[in-house]
């Protein structure tokens, strides 16, 4: 299951997963922080790849005396964990009951709606 | 009770010294010193709890000499049993890494007097002590390692690590300041009543809540890296496993509050180091504030928290405020402080250790009671040492002896005891008498090996026993009721068996394979050439002696000890008198007299005189009774006098051999021993003097040979020159003498008229003589010959000086009765005899 992570850890998951390379080094997290108007001190960013590294997102391979990153959990992997665990949370597991949010508080478009009809029932076919 | 709590317990005491010191001056050095000191000089405590090495000479090695003392001699001991020379200022033998069945122990008879259930009670825990010990100890530090778990687990379980880069990056900011490298988890626990700090090698700062301000989260994180960062939890667990050792001693625990007492007070001196006492006041609300919410976990255990309680809290508070800079000759006054301490840990020391030198102690079996409900076997190995077996008051094994001059290794397996008791030294002056304590029960075989010692042993009273007994004086005596077997060899020396019931159902045999020396036994015993025997009653009991080599053996029945040689009553009490103590030089016996011989000192002549009393009269006794080798060994004990009186004794009565076995004893350069030289050599007793000579070194034997030589004592000169292995140089002077000798002879006859053409031809007046007689005076020698071709019989008349006179024919009745004296009439060649 993909753990909860904070949103300093989403930054430097967000860096890792913008990085084109298949490994990021330590000083490029740094300057992704940095330029993204958040830098931060270099024991903080240990404190928090350590967390990311506990929660299973990221695995480092120690290399001399440099670490390379490699993700373990994908952006989209993320993304769908969150929004199901958003859907679990506020719509207790129904995308029906989202949808029917959305078209009621007028977010989406027509158009919107029916390619969303069209993935549900590609959806339900497949399965 | 085992060396090694002896060791912990002194370990325990002298720390309680230092931390009674330390407790005692505190009021003094509160604010004198800093609280840095106040806390580290406690290590210095734990040290002295945890370490068990001290220099060689200290004060807990005294106070246990005096304890060891006070318990043995307040126990029930004859005062010849107590150690002879337990004088103070000695240390003890080495118990740590010595080995381990040689181990220090009270007296064996310590507890004699209570009753025999109480007596094992206490025996047994006395002996498992150090278990109940150790499993306290074990069982405490269990259960302060689960309590910790307990508390990590209950604080990791809610705890939410802080995501607020800023805090981070403050945290971060503050360890890097503080000096450390690592990276420092920040989490927040509700449950938590105030920050702390967990964690051994991946710490973590934990708070109660992350909505604190600014400032007051500074001087928290602060706090508890400057724990970190002087590994106080480290320290913490030492202190720990210290109070878990010394659990009995509650000085210890004091230590422990008072430990983790310091650790915040120095932490907060720390602090304001670092901070400046600008910010004392800041600090102090922090802490205050920090305490708002205490108490809903015990968790003053390892891990280390910023507030312990409210008394401490006013304390600490007190201590902010007070805060200030060492200064220079608090500094110097602190360092000489510190020495103080460490050198008084180093004084206290523990009880024994370095190499020491001991003098009379105990040494026993460890794991004692030993288990005497099967029989065990016992092997005993005597080795230039005299050893005495006595009846154990328990069933412990045990031995008193000065371990300067000996070793004694006594150990245990199964059923099998083992006792080695051997001299250190090559010579032994020590005249002591090593007791060995032995339980009195059944066993089964039991080996008795004595080499170039002495040995009593009556306590076997069942079981197989083998001997083997080499240059030693032993004496077995065997109980009322034995029961089981003997098998003996005793090589040299002496041995005695005595059987007190005088060897009642036995089949008993004595064998004498030795040379010099006898056997004293039993008039009842059938002889059989080298091998007596003797049968009683069942016969089940088998005891076999033999003797070989030299020495002596007596074989006893319980009354008197009747021998068939009519060996007198004493002997006892001199091989023991004698022997007993000196026994283990090489030739043991001849040293010990000669020792005697030279100690003819002017101190306790009466005692001596009634010494040789009775040893002229013991002689006599031996004298009569044939004895040679009791003779040889009281001869020396004589005095001069009587020594003369004894030698011209056997000198005028041709007792070869008793003058000889007198002779050994002597003095070669006394008066008594030249006199009777002079006197063999001046008699021409060539026997006595063959004797004497024995004894000469080379020198004496060449002084005697010149004297042999210029006197022209053919005889002695032989003797002599044998004497002296230059027999080809007699043989040469022989000849050349002997053709000298023949010379002057025929030269001599000639002169009286006598023609001598050779050894058979004599011609008298022109006739040939058939029979030539010529005696010399004192009989020395005499030349007679034969010739049956002969026509006159003649004999040479001397003088008083050996001078021929004359010639004179025989009477036919003297050749009558010169045929009528020879036995053998046909030998008709000539002769010439040298008596002896």
């Amino acid at each position: 299951m993909v753990q909860q992570i904070s949103d300093a850890e989403l930054e430097i998951m967000k860096i890792v997963w913008g990085n084109p390379d298949e490994v990021t080094l330590f000083p490029y997290i740094m300057d992704g922080l940095a330029a993204r108007g958040k830098p931060c001190q270099k024991n903080t960013l240990i404190v928090l790849l350590s967390r990311l590294m506990n929660k299973g997102f990221l695995s480092a391979k120690k290399i001399g005396r440099r670490n390379e990153y490699t993700t373990l959990v994908s952006e989209t992997e993320y993304r769908t964990a969150q929004t199901k665990n958003f859907l679990d949370k506020i719509y207790e597991g129904s995308a029906k009951g989202l949808v029917s949010n959305l078209i009621l508080g007028d977010l989406l478009a027509d158009e919107e709606y029916e390619e969303l009809k069209r993935l549900l029932e590609k959806g339900k076919g497949q399965q | 009770m085992s060396a090694a709590l002896k060791i912990f317990l002194s370990m325990s005491v002298s720390g309680s010294l230092l931390i009674l010191t330390l407790l005692s001056g505190k009021r003094f050095l509160k604010d004198k010193f800093s609280r840095q000191w106040q806390y580290y000089i406690w290590l210095v405590v734990v040290l002295r709890l945890l370490v068990p090495f001290g220099p060689e000479v200290s004060l807990m090695g005294k106070a246990y000499l005096a304890v060891d003392q006070a318990i043995s001699q307040s126990a029930p001991l004859p005062p010849q049993q107590q150690p002879s020379q337990n004088a103070p200022g000695g240390n003890f033998i080495p118990a740590v890494g010595a080995e381990e069945y040689n181990e220090p122990v009270n007296s064996p008879a310590d507890d004699v007097t209570t009753a025999h259930p109480l007596q094992d009670i206490g025996a047994l825990l006395i002996n498992h002590i150090w278990l109940v010990w150790l499993v306290a100890a074990l069982g405490l530090l269990i259960r302060k390692i689960t309590i910790y778990q307990g508390f990590v687990r209950y604080i990791r379980a809610g705890l939410t690590p802080i995501s607020d880069m800023e805090r981070l990056d403050e945290l971060a900011i503050v360890a890097e300041r503080t000096g450390i490298k690592k990276p420092i988890e920040l989490c927040v626990n509700p449950l938590v009543s105030s920050p702390l700090l967990i964690g051994f090698f991946r710490p973590c700062i934990v708070l109660p809540s992350a909505d604190i301000p600014e400032k007051d989260f500074r001087y928290i994180i602060l706090h508890e890296l400057m724990h970190y960062k002087r590994r106080d939890m480290f320290y913490k667990w030492l202190v720990q496993i210290t109070v878990c050792l010394h659990w009995f001693n509650p000085l210890v625990h004091l230590m422990s509050r008072e430990i983790t007492n310091a650790c915040e007070f120095s932490c907060d001196e720390a602090v304001l180091a670092k901070i400046g006492s600008d910010n004392a006041r800041d600090y102090g609300k922090t802490l205050l504030d920090a305490m708002a919410a205490v108490g809903r976990y015990k968790e003053n255990l390892g891990a280390v928290t910023l507030s312990e309680n409210k008394q401490l809290l006013k304390e600490r508070l007190g201590a902010i405020m007070k805060f200030k800079k060492q200064s220079r000759s608090g500094k110097i006054l602190t360092a000489v402080l510190t020495l103080c301490v460490v050198l008084g840990a180093a004084f206290v020391g523990v009880y024994s250790l370095g190499p020491v030198t001991a003098n009379a102690h105990a040494a026993s079996l460890p794991g004692t009671p030993l288990d005497t409900t099967n029989r065990p076997s016992l092997s005993l190995d005597v080795s230039s040492a005299a050893v005495n077996v006595l009846a154990a008051a328990d069933n412990q094994i045990s031995a008193e002896y000065n371990s300067d001059v000996y070793t004694v290794r006594i150990s245990q397996q199964n059923h099998d005891w083992k006792v080695s008791i051997s001299c250190k030294t090559s010579t032994n002056t020590n005249d002591e008498t090593i007791k060995l304590y032995l339980p009195n029960v059944d066993y089964s075989d039991v080996k008795l090996k004595a080499d170039n010692g002495y040995l009593t042993c009556d306590l076997i009273r069942s079981g197989n026993i083998v001997g083997n007994f080499n240059m030693a004086s032993v004496f077995l005596i065997l109980p009322e009721g034995f029961s089981g077997s003997v098998n003996a060899i005793a090589d040299s020396g002496y041995f005695q068996l005595v059987s007190q019931d005088d060897f009642k159902n036995t089949t008993t045999t004595i064998t004498d394979n030795g040379d010099w020396g006898e056997i004293y036994k039993p008039k009842n015993f059938k002889e059989n050439g080298d091998t007596s025997t003797f049968t009683d009653g069942t016969g089940a009991n088998t005891i076999r002696v033999t003797r070989k080599g030299s020495g002596v053996m007596g074989i006893y029945t319980s009354q008197s000890f009747t021998a068939s040689n009519e060996f007198p009553d004493d002997w006892k009490e001199l091989w023991q008198d004698e022997w007993q103590g000196k026994p283990w030089e090489d030739d043991w016996w001849q040293n010990t007299w000669r020792e005697d011989d030279t100690s003819h000192a002017p101190a306790a002549s009466d005692e001596r005189s009634e010494k040789t009393s009775t040893a002229s009269a013991d002689i006599e006794r031996y004298y009569e009774a044939g004895s040679l080798p009791l003779f040889e060994i009281t001869f020396p004990r004589l005095d001069e006098k009587t020594q003369k009186k004894w030698l011209e004794k056997c000198y005028a009565e041709g007792d070869f051999a008793f003058f000889s076995v007198a002779a050994r004893r002597l003095d070669t350069n006394s008066a008594l021993f030249t006199g009777f030289a002079e006197k063999a050599y001046v008699d021409k007793k060539m026997a006595f003097f063959s004797i004497l000579t024995d004894c000469m070194d080379e020198e004496e034997l060449e002084l005697w040979l010149d004297r042999a030589l210029e006197d022209g004592n053919w005889a002695f000169q032989s003797m002599l020159f044998d004497r002296l292995d230059r027999k080809d140089e007699f043989d040469e002077l022989k000849e050349k003498q002997e053709k000298e000798w023949d010379e002057a002879q025929i030269a001599e006859y000639e002169a009286a008229g006598v023609t001598m053409v050779d050894e058979k031809t004599y011609y008298y007046q022109g006739q040939l003589v058939n029979i030539f007689l010529d005696i010399r005076k004192e009989g020395s020698i005499y030349t007679l010959n034969m010739n049956p071709a002969g026509t006159v019989n003649i004999k040479i008349t001397r003088d008083a000086n050996n001078n021929i006179t004359g010639v004179a024919y025989m009477t036919e009745a003297e050749a009558a009765e010169l045929f009528g004296d020879m036995d053998d009439p046909d030998d008709k060649t000539g002769v010439e005899i040298i008596p002896h």
